[in-house]
């Protein structure tokens, strides 16, 4: 009960506004199009360069928590993800929306990720060792079989098809091979200078559902109507918090998945939230539903994402290596202060640790607070006539995209990928496996090759021995199969239904 | 009707367009002497938060002082492609007039121009100077039944290929340590080239390889969960007062993969602009303060002047060229 | 008179339209699929066998949905309405090519008012100099707001120009 000690140092007043501003920051730039998370973030730590090692940490926790959150606020209203952990809200948020229905959407969001984000600081606060153990468990092979246990769902999620599925994700596998590999130590597909670096996972994202939304909007503006879209419905908070706890199976698979992906060494929450949203799919009595508009979707994707946070510190305070790209650049905020990971630094870095996690466990209240408090304004978004969302969404795209390198190639890149996806979109293809693919393509090949070397190494040639044996593999194997067997098994009975 | 709208609306935007060119052009020639405190731009080619953001970030601190350049520094970082996006643009695209310089990394940006097809070499660089040289240790995780370098090469003399040494990818520091390791001892190693420093390290940690090639400064960060055999550097280092290097383990290893950091401008550059920025630099860099925060963030300093730099550069292209066609 | 023409024209059979695009998927495919094997018949230096092995099966199943798409007979696309679509395309086309050279915030102020201008409710005022500098202000606000949060606040650099 350690962590009880250090509340005090949080419930200072320099503290509490540092948290209240960056939360309510957080919840802006995330929700803001185009600017994700780990970009918010790494916007802010020149930032905390010149203040107190508490304070900047207590700052980059806020903004963590609260850029993950807001990101689902673009996702529900404009259908524009602000990072690749809120796609799987999208698919039912913005459908909601759309019906009438933001301001209930953005409450369960809310409310979901707020019990997602104490759910993940309570397993930091209390089983920080033995999960640092386990985490360094996942190995090269058990990240390939994840990275392939992820592939699975590609097929199947969001598309009608199973052939454009998984058309849809080849096509992304394939752009994450493009340009620069460290482990290979080529250039593959350089055809342009632009490529050099290689499709960025953000800017794919980006590109690929700003920009066909935008374009949406102004192929549709002359015959949408409006009606629909400006009404934020009645829903009460009272009712909200009811249907949220209602729904304790998909709060619990999204908290629980969500935690467990925090803790594997760069799997990237970035997953967690698809990973989550399809589980409960699959478990769910209304799987049909899903991808119309169903607020289950919304409360295991949402739930999932933010209950990440908490546990992808583990490896970064234990054994500084990050669990995601956000806790990456966390984790140079924390040297900056002379702050080291390592397993002493509980007793090291007592204080500013403790404080630091404190801090977390208020900055989830304050999300709640003022995430549920910017809801019920939910309709100002909502009424913006869609000449200017478009251009809105636009800019800003164009602004995300230039800022996460400093790149005019990866904004070439963002409007080439965005604008081929809004023609594909037309015949049927959806962007989500695209992205899958961007994402697990690289953990997949690159962690496949690096363990082809260590097995060829250690088991003189024979490294498909490497692959295969070991409790995690063997599970995670097992789970691919099931995972296959079942989708293939729920697309024959939809067929004839 | 549209057509009308279309019109008049690229009218006013040509109007407005011509309105603040005039006001542009006053600005722009109202700056007097260099840098005349305007704000001089600093290219970072690795994402926020490394070491290289986070060193350059601290070793800038100080050149707002009149006594050192008398302007401030901002970073912007461009990574991609293990440096190659930003050190692309910059020799090629960026402006040379003293207001963008750019950090480099030696050796990477040298094996990279000599293996891949860049805009860059070390003779379209002026390098200004050197804040920190962080070289490459040679580890294994705790449990590792390996104590001594001599250990670990007796168990590869044993099993030739079944001893594999992870490094931050290809053609990096960790990667020219290790070949020069593999070469001067004779052995038969496997390099494991892992995406990234960070994932070089975990590799080890986990104990998934025998041993790593990984900088001396995270290494020393993590010593709990590691043994550090040796330095590879011609010298004990003060972090590591203990530690041989691999020289005196008996692998005859030189400093050539020790990661130089420091910042450069562009060929074509104003020769007064980079004697002036060559003489304050190197100063900038030692500032009391500015050493601090080095040591408390566990950041190894070496400082250097621009024609030392000069030549240690010319040497690694020489060394690094040989080493590397050995590999084709 | 010839744009009106080219907007006008619709492609009406839309199956044909996705043989079509499938069979270019299936050209692109092959062809990757050859470069991943370019360097077996003409090595190169730094390259091995191995670095094409991921990219050869996803190429080479690309390839074979392709196919396997092209005999697909059920799923139909939209439409899409290039009348209102094209001329937005072009002007994000446009700014994204000028941005390098007039700078991020005037060319995001000049798209913003051509965007608002261009589509345009026929429920809007008539009175074109109002709604002009009506749209004008808003555009400037825009790109005030974005200047304030994030080259005042945050630091971020946006491309420049020879302006500002």
């Amino acid at each position: 009960m350690e962590f009880l000690d250090y509340f005090a140092n949080v419930f200072t007043l320099y503290h509490i506004a540092l948290l209240v501003g960056g939360t309510f920051v957080g919840i802006i730039l995330g929700a803001l199009p185009g600017l994700s998370p780990t970009m918010s973030v790494a916007l802010l730590i020149p930032f905390t360069f010149h203040m107190e090692p508490e304070s900047g940490l207590i700052l980059l926790g806020a903004m963590y928590t609260a850029t993950v959150a807001g990101g689902a606020i673009s996702a529900i209203l404009v259908n524009v993800p602000g990072a690749p952990a809120n796609i799987a809200t999208a698919m039912d948020g913005h459908k909601m929306a759309k019906q009438g229905k933001s301001k209930e959407a953005l409450h369960y969001c809310f409310i979901s990720s707020f019990v997602g984000g104490i759910f993940g600081v309570v397993i930091l606060i209390f089983f920080t060792p033995p999960l640092a153990e386990l985490s360094l468990k996942f190995g090269t092979t058990e990240l390939f079989w994840i990275a392939i246990l992820g592939i699975t769902i590609i097929a199947t999620i969001d598309s009608k098809s199973v052939i454009k599925g998984l058309l849809s994700g080849l096509f992304g596998l394939m752009l994450a091979t493009i340009g620069d590999n460290p482990v290979l130590g080529v250039e593959r597909f350089v055809f342009t200078e632009h490529l050099t670096g290689g499709v960025n996972i953000v800017v794919g994202l980006i590109g690929l559902f700003a920009m066909p939304q935008v374009l949406n909007l102004m192929e549709n503006y002359y015959s949408q109507k409006n009606a629909a879209l400006s009404a934020v419905g009645s829903s009460t908070l009272m009712s909200s918090f009811r249907y949220v706890f209602g729904r304790a199976k998909a709060l619990s698979i999204g908290s629980m998945i969500g935690s467990i992906i925090g803790i594997i060494p760069g799997a990237g929450g970035q997953i967690a939230g698809l990973v989550s949203y399809d589980q409960t799919k699959k478990f769910s009595k209304n799987s049909d539903n899903y991808g119309k508009g169903e607020p289950e979707g919304i409360v295991a994707a949402e739930s999932a994402n933010n209950s990440m946070v908490g546990p992808s510190l583990i490896p970064l305070l234990t054994l500084s290596i990050p669990g995601s790209p956000t806790a990456a650049v966390l984790l140079g905020g924390l040297l900056i202060h002379g702050i080291f990971p390592g397993h002493e630094i509980f007793e090291t870095n007592k204080e500013v640790i403790w404080t630091f996690i404190d801090s977390l466990i208020l900055a989830q209240f304050l999300m709640l607070f003022i995430g549920l408090f910017l809801s019920r304004h939910s309709g100002w978004i909502m009424k913006v006539p869609d000449n200017y969302m478009a251009v809105g969404i636009f800019v800003l795209a164009v602004f995300g995209t230039y800022s996460i390198g400093n790149s005019y190639s990866d904004v070439l890149i963002m409007v080439s990928l965005g604008t081929i996806m809004f023609f594909a979109s037309k015949a049927g293809f959806s962007a989500v496996p695209v992205v899958l693919g961007i994402i697990l393509g690289p953990i997949a090949e690159n962690n496949f090759l690096l363990g082809k070397l260590i097995g060829g190494a250690r088991f003189d040639g024979n490294w498909i021995l490497y692959f295969t044996t070991g409790t995690i593999n063997i599970t995670l194997i097992s789970i691919c199969i099931i995972s296959i067997t079942y989708g293939v098994y729920s697309n024959r009975k939809s067929k004839n239904k | 009707m549209k057509i009308k709208y279309i019109t008049k609306s690229a009218f006013l935007a040509i109007a407005s367009l011509v309105l603040l060119q005039v006001q542009a052009a006053g600005i722009k020639y109202a700056s007097g002497e260099y840098p005349g405190g305007k704000p001089i731009g600093a290219m970072v080619a690795y994402g926020p938060g490394g070491a290289t953001d986070f060193q350059a970030r601290i070793a800038t601190l100080a050149s707002g002082k009149d006594a050192f350049i008398g302007a401030p520094i901002y970073i912007i970082n461009k990574p991609g492609a293990g440096g190659r996006t930003g050190w692309n643009w910059f020799a090629s695209e960026a402006p040379a007039d003293g207001y963008m310089m750019a950090a480099y990394n030696v050796p990477h940006f040298i094996a990279q121009s000599i293996v891949f097809d860049t805009k860059y070499n070390i003779n379209n660089l002026e390098p200004l100077g050197n804040w920190g040289a962080d070289p490459a240790v040679l580890i294994v995780s705790k449990d590792s039944p390996f104590n001594t370098v001599e250990e670990l090469l007796a168990h590869a003399e044993a099993n030739p290929g079944a001893v594999t040494i992870s490094g931050a990818g290809k053609f990096v520091g960790h990667h020219i340590a290790f070949l020069q390791f593999a070469k001067a001892s004779g052995k038969k190693l496997t390099y494991i080239p892992a995406k990234g420093g960070v994932d070089a390290l975990r590799l080890v940690k986990a104990g998934e390889v025998s041993a790593g090639f990984n900088n001396l400064s995270d290494s020393a960060r993590s010593a709990a969960d590691l043994k550090i055999l040796a330095v590879a550097d011609n010298q004990r280092h003060s972090y590591l007062p203990d530690v041989r290097t691999l020289k005196e383990a008996g692998v005859d290893v030189d400093d050539s993969s020790v990661n130089f950091r420091g910042l450069m401008v562009p060929k074509g550059t104003p020769q007064n602009i980079v004697d002036y920025l060559a003489s304050k630099v190197p100063a900038m860099f030692n500032d009391k303060k500015t050493q601090k925060k080095m040591k408390s963030t566990n950041s190894p300093s070496r400082i250097l002047t621009r024609d030392e730099v000069l030549t240690m550069w010319k040497e690694r292209q020489t060394y690094l060229t040989g080493l590397l066609a050995g590999l084709k | 008179m010839v744009f009106t023409q080219i907007v006008n024209l619709k492609i009406n059979n839309m199956r044909q339209y996705l043989k079509i695009s499938t069979l270019l998927v299936i050209v692109v495919a092959l062809t990757l699929l050859s470069i991943s094997f370019e360097e077996v018949i003409n090595p190169k230096p730094w390259v091995d066998n191995e670095d094409y092995l991921f990219p050869r099966f996803i190429s080479g199943g690309i390839a074979i949905l392709g196919f396997l798409l092209f005999f697909e007979k059920d799923v139909l696309g939209k439409t899409t309405n290039y009348k209102d679509l094209l001329p937005g395309l072009g002007l994000l086309l446009v700014y994204i090519l000028t941005m390098k050279y007039i700078g991020f915030y005037l060319a995001s102020m000049i798209l913003f008012f051509a965007v608002v201008m261009i589509y345009k409710k026929p429920e809007e005022s008539t009175d074109f100099w109002r709604v002009c500098i009506f749209k004008l202000g808003i555009a400037a606000l825009f790109t005030l707001a974005l200047y304030g949060l994030f080259t005042e606040m945050l630091h971020v650099q946006p491309p420049k120009g020879m302006f500002f």
